[in-house]
């Protein structure tokens, strides 16, 4: 059963087909195994919010073909999991064009958190961003590499 | 900031999903937005401020508070 309202899946959907450009891929780290359980190998659900994550993001990708989803598991894909710095689940990247955008979501998106995830579904997709021209000149003259934790919790 | 940027990443936290967030940047007021650790300010801010607050990040020797 989706996580998402049948109205908002198809206010989400609308958005989706007119803003979407590119394809996004949205690459999430759980906990447990998948929601996919092979039958006679059940896998330990996981003691977070990964199942429900796993599921909205999957909600997400029938939304539109431009949005591809693909489950790493922390325990099993250590690669993946030291490409994308991953310390906690869940935890969602973003790709375009197969390149990490630099962009991590740890937690299940809600409340407000679930609005930012779609926008930058939509930016990521652009390829643009929404900042002011000398914003992007004074990021530009950046070398050293930064990090910006925003810690918010659903209302 | 992270799109524009390789040397910029940006992480959302769903803070009330992870005790050991609360504890360690002592998160009461959200949202609270930390950069490299250091620098932290509470509050959606104007983008001129905000870029004020990553640029000093970006600049601030590596060690220095």
């Amino acid at each position: 059963m989706p996580l998402l309202a049948k109205e908002d899946q198809d206010f989400i959907r609308k958005k989706f087909e007119q803003e979407l450009e590119g394809d996004v891929t949205l690459v999430l780290f759980r906990s447990g195994g998948s929601k996919l359980t092979i039958p006679g190998r059940p896998e330990q659900r996981g003691a977070d919010y990964s199942d429900e994550t796993e599921e909205l993001l999957h909600d997400l990708e029938e939304l539109s073909p431009k949005i591809k989803v693909q489950v790493y598991s922390m325990y099993a894909d250590k690669d993946m999991v030291e490409r994308f710095q991953i310390d906690r689940t869940p935890a969602i990247a973003f790709l375009s064009n197969e390149k990490d955008v630099g962009i991590r979501f740890f937690g299940i998106p809600s409340g407000y958190e679930f609005g930012a995830l779609l926008e930058d579904i939509i930016d990521v997709s652009k390829g643009k961003n929404r900042l002011s021209a000398s914003t992007k000149t004074q990021l530009a003259s950046i070398e050293k590499d930064v990090v910006i934790k925003v810690f918010t919790t659903p209302t | 900031m992270a799109m524009e940027s390789p040397h910029i990443r940006g992480e959302m936290y769903d803070a009330a999903e992870f005790e050991d967030v609360i504890r360690k940047y002592k998160i009461h007021g959200v949202p609270k937005i930390v950069i490299n650790e250091t620098i932290e300010f509470l509050g959606a801010q104007p983008e001129r401020a905000f870029l004020s607050h990553v640029m000093k990040a970006a600049q601030s020797p590596d060690g220095q508070k």
